[in-house]
């Protein structure tokens, strides 16, 4: 039937596309970049990932020579060699979290022998990055019950995910139902949904919940509310639920609901990301509503929160300068410009969600490593 | 009445050949604080007309004639803002992105060939659009324009922070800020629009020209038709942001300004500036949109006027040079005087060395003056104000909030003894409180565990178990592996019951009993409660009558005493009294002795020992022991008289330890 042959035809040529092999100058040998990790030499192999232009060879490389490394110094060090390879892994994909992670090739209109007309659904292809995570979180299943260190891999690996921007390998496809012109992919099989694998690893987890929620948050909103909801008494994600639904209140024009969110996730936590985007929000809230006294005392809570955000000073600069207190404004922004180290805007990275944690969580992986 | 601080700008014969920029741009020079600076450029034709004076031009401010002066343009020193975006990845969408050497090399050639047109009393600074506005340099001379090191690029843009960024900078007096920005015409990720630039231009000094790189929008687009028609790439795969693009202008063929456009374009006219956009196929250069702006402005000329009527608001500017009808005089519609700003807050009183207030105790935390904060809390008469206060008034420290729940530990314990309910209450309603905030988000970690310690130090020593039992458990459950919290929950479930069976004294039960057995052995397997644990298990058996059970858990343990001087005096002093019980009167008297030597001062070991010597007859001596016990100082602290404390002699220590960590 030529409507399959087409089909085959397109997804092996699709296949082909994601797994063509690289620059031979790609080519990293494993094993030694694994032995130097191994012995705490981490800067050396990031910088030698920095360098990687393309993430294929490496991950072929993982999945070809990884497992005879991590048997090879027998079983005293199994768990200590599987992290250090699925850690490695995970500098990898982190290395790529600013590039696309996959591509969603729509397929031409097929004609059946019958003369009848097909559309297919869009092929999913992964890049290497999050297969990379894949491998490495493949690796640790292999573990019926999960290590505790598990759990920090896991973090991390979902702090590099959320880099990444794409909601898709945590939660699947989210245009499912929208059809092909909106980007609906057919090869569902393919699909990862790593928070699938790692809720039922760590069902009490609440960043894996709330990260539901996150993924879920421009797509599906009626699904990130009851998350967000749910998570609201939590004592550790309950101040961040309660301020990104309080951005998704405010996205969609409630703004009474957006502040009454803001002010109340303020009182839930200490957490300064959380905290500062709380009364980065506020203030734009307030600013909306025309109510520049609040708004303003808002933004100077969010630069007080984190001295010389961006966001905040300026959103507060703005309205220092433009009710005639120049000096103050220029003050603000020239002390913002020099900040240095700059600080990490919670505004620039809210999408990023706990790409925050990455400097703690690979802390913890590498001292687990060298222990 | 507000002092009018005011700029105008106006400018004359700005033609374009490449460039069609959406309205002449004219330079525009810094006010001073009553003076209102105006930039006026003349042409006839295409030429630009020198030899002007000050009494050629007539200028109205709101259709009121000013008195001006005016100067040579050429002779300002200037201060040059470049802005390069560097947002996005240069090679397209699905492509690698190219070497940062390759992208800060091209950056930095583009950058130099600007600086080498300015003098050597012009300076210049370097911005960048990206996800972040990034400061590449800050303003130096041209001449010594370190080389670009270190650029991020490839984000996602912040164009309209970046502008507005560039445009909040105060400009010495004798000095021009001009601002030449180069976008690719997007934002997505700015904190502010487009409209609040447009009102900060309106009131800024600077004079701000921006190009927009239509070209590479238009290659960008075009690669991104042809991967979706040939490769079938039509997609984004970052789905999170949307709608997070705002755009300039439309596309093409005749990349109309979008209303964003139109309103950064209205800000960059109102500066005295424009928004150039491409003609044919050329995109204007960074380079090429300066050396315009500096040809013009260098030929042109400054007036100066103070205002007549420097009201609040827009003023509408006209400029012209009546003796010659041929002369075209191009300005700046107007300018804008801001209005009276709100008084601000007096500054705040020089801080006070007397700690009176809770700003005041605050103020002094913040100097790390914690044992004036501990003397001063515990004096305070109403703790439950105080802590009320404190609540109501939010957490002083946002950027360190450790900090706050390391006060709250000062402000807590006067409340927590307190005889008063309410005062517990609060107290008791601020902890549970605070046990949420002190959580790190991931996982338990060292402040926590310290502030729970040194919560429990105080809640034990209170001596209220039912309320220490409560917190034991959030203790315990974040930190099951921690023995201080073990011995905690063991000293509440002990200080249940604090009698003593004798002369028929009923005991406290067995399910008491078994309970205090066994969370104190459970302690005497952890190095750190062992020699605790066994001191008041010891002391509990011998409550309960059962000295010969108590007395091996009574023997010497030098290391333990080394560390514990109170627990080392405790156990010599309990073997005493055990001794006492199993009729060993010499070896009793003889533990008393030991406990004296540990702390010499301490007045239950001697009550203990003159007891001792009046039961074996030794009247004499008991009553010399007695007088010596009287004659003794009071300030020496006899562990004995916290011994139903718990670990509250710790709370100091634990204090110490949370505010260094919350330091």
């Amino acid at each position: 039937m030529i409507l399959s042959r087409t089909l085959t035809v397109l997804l092996v040529t699709a296949a082909w596309i994601a797994a063509r092999p690289a620059a031979t100058s790609d080519a990293i040998p494993l094993g030694p970049l694994l032995d130097r990790y191994a012995a705490g030499n981490f800067t050396d192999v990031e910088r030698q990932l920095a360098s990687t232009k393309t993430f294929g060879p490496l991950l072929e490389a993982f999945r070809r020579d990884a497992p005879a490394w991590i048997d090879a110094a027998g079983a005293a060090d199994r768990d200590r060699r599987q992290l250090v390879a699925a850690t490695v892994a995970l500098e990898a994909a982190r290395m790529g979290a600013s590039r696309e992670w996959k591509w969603i090739q729509l397929q031409p209109p097929m004609v059946a022998e019958n003369g009848e007309r097909y559309e297919p659904l869009n092929v999913l292809v992964w890049r290497a990055p999050p297969l990379l995570i894949e491998w490495g979180c493949e690796l640790f299943r292999r573990d019926s019950t999960p290590r505790p260190i598990e759990r920090w891999w896991q973090l991390a690996a979902l702090s590099v995910a959320q880099r990444s921007e794409d909601p898709q390998f945590l939660v699947g496809d989210v245009q499912i139902g929208r059809g092909r012109q909106a980007g609906e992919i057919g090869n569902l099989q393919d699909e990862i949904k790593h928070l699938d694998h790692v809720g039922k690893r760590f069902p009490a987890e609440v960043r894996f919940t709330l990260a539901e929620g996150i993924a879920r948050d421009r797509h599906w909103p009626e699904d990130a509310v009851k998350v967000y909801r749910a998570l609201e008494p939590d004592p550790d994600a309950g101040g961040e639920a309660t301020m990104r639904l309080g951005a998704m209140q405010m996205r969609q024009r409630r703004l009474p609901d957006a502040i009454r969110a803001f002010e109340k996730a303020d009182t839930l936590t200490r957490d300064p990301y959380v905290v500062y985007l709380a009364r980065f929000f506020l203030g734009q809230a307030h600013e909306r509503q025309g109510q520049m006294q609040d708004a303003e005392a808002a933004f100077r809570g969010a630069a007080n929160a984190i001295p010389h955000a961006q966001s905040a000073t300026l959103s507060l600069a703005a309205i220092l300068f433009r009710t005639g207190r120049r000096a103050d404004a220029h003050t603000l922004v020239s002390g913002m410009l020099a900040a240095d180290p700059q600080p990490r805007d919670p505004w620039r990275s809210f999408v990023h969600a706990d790409d925050r944690f990455w400097p703690h969580l690979l802390g913890r992986l590498r001292a687990e490593i060298t222990k | 009445m507000t002092r009018a601080r005011a700029v105008l700008a106006a400018v004359v014969g700005w033609t374009s050949l490449a460039l069609h920029a959406q309205t002449p741009a004219p330079p525009q020079f810094k006010s001073g604080v009553d003076t209102v600076v105006v930039d006026v450029i003349v042409r006839d034709g295409g030429r630009p007309v020198t030899g002007l004076r000050a009494e050629d031009f007539v200028v109205t401010d709101n259709g009121v004639r000013q008195r001006v002066s005016s100067v040579d343009a050429a002779s300002v020193p200037i201060d040059l803002t470049m802005v390069v975006d560097v947002s996005g990845n240069p090679r397209g969408p699905w492509q690698d992105p190219p070497d940062s050497a390759a992208v800060m090399a091209a950056v930095d050639r583009e950058v130099r060939e600007v600086a080498r047109s300015l003098r050597a009393e012009d300076r210049v600074r370097i911005l960048a659009i990206d996800r972040q506005v990034v400061q590449l340099s800050p303003f130096r001379p041209a001449a010594s324009l370190p080389p670009i090191t270190r650029m991020p690029f490839d984000g996602l843009p912040s164009l309209f922070d970046t502008l507005a960024a560039a445009l909040l900078h105060g400009t010495e007096p004798a000095r021009r800020h001009v601002v030449v920005a180069r976008s690719k015409g997007l934002d997505s990720l700015s904190a502010l629009d487009a409209g609040t630039v447009k009102a900060i231009a309106e009131r800024s000094d600077a004079l701000l020209h921006i190009s927009v790189m239509e070209t590479s929008l238009d290659n960008e687009e075009a690669f991104s038709a042809f991967q979706c028609r040939f490769m079938g790439l039509c997609w984004p795969t970052r789905e999170f942001w949307v709608p997070s693009r705002r755009r300039l202008i439309g596309g093409l063929p005749r990349h109309p300004l979008l209303p964003d456009g139109q309103l950064i374009a209205e800000g960059a006219q109102a500066t005295g500036g424009a928004l150039h956009q491409a003609s044919l196929l050329t995109t204007p250069s960074l380079t090429g949109v300066f050396r315009r702006t500096m040809d013009e402005y260098r030929n042109g000329y400054v007036l100066r006027f103070v205002p007549e009527k420097p009201a609040p608001g827009w003023h509408e500017l006209t400029v012209r040079v009546p003796s010659n009808s041929r002369y075209q005089v191009r300005a700046r519609p107007g300018y804008f005087i801001e209005a009276p700003p709100t008084p601000s807050t007096p500054p705040a009183a020089p801080a006070s060395t007397e700690i009176r207030t809770l700003d005041d105790l605050i103020q002094a935390f913040e100097r790390m003056e914690y044992s004036r904060v501990t003397s001063s809390a515990r004096a305070e008469r109403d703790p439950l104000g105080h802590l009320r206060a404190f609540e109501a008034r939010g957490n002083p420290w946002p950027a360190a909030p450790r900090r706050e729940a390391a006060l709250l530990l000062d402000l807590v314990e006067p409340a927590l003894f307190s005889s008063k309910d309410d005062a517990r209450s609060a107290a008791y309603a601020s902890l549970d409180r605070f046990s949420r905030l002190v959580r790190d988000p991931l996982a338990p970690d060292v402040f926590e565990r310290y502030w729970y310690f040194a919560v429990l130090t105080m809640l034990e020593g209170t001596i209220r178990p039912g309320a220490t039992e409560v917190f034991v458990k959030r203790a315990r459950d974040r930190f099951p592996d921690e023995p201080r919290f073990l011995l905690s929950e063991a000293i509440a479930a002990d200080q249940r019951w604090t009698g003593r069976v004798t002369g028929g004294a009923a005991g406290p039960g067995d399910a008491h009993t078994e309970l205090v057995r066994r969370l104190y052995g459970e302690a005497l397997a952890h190095r750190e409660t062992a020699a605790e644990a066994r001191v008041r298990l010891a002391w509990f058996l011998h409550r309960l009558g059962k000295d010969d059970e108590a007395l091996p858990l009574l023997v010497d343990d030098v290391a333990a005493a080394a560390n514990d001087t109170s627990i080392a005096y405790l156990r010599a002093l309990f073997r005493g009294h055990v001794l006492t019980g199993l009729q060993r009167p010499a070896e009793a008297e003889a533990a008393f002795r030991a406990a004296i030597s540990i702390h010499p001062s301490s007045q239950s070991a001697r009550v203990a020992l003159m007891n001792a010597r009046l039961l074996s007859g030794a009247r004499q001596e008991a009553e010399a022991l007695a007088e010596e016990i009287q004659k003794e100082p009071r300030a020496a602290l006899d562990p004995w008289w916290t011994y139903w404390q718990g670990q509250y002699r710790f709370a100091a220590q634990a204090m110490t330890r949370v505010r260094e960590i919350a330091r």
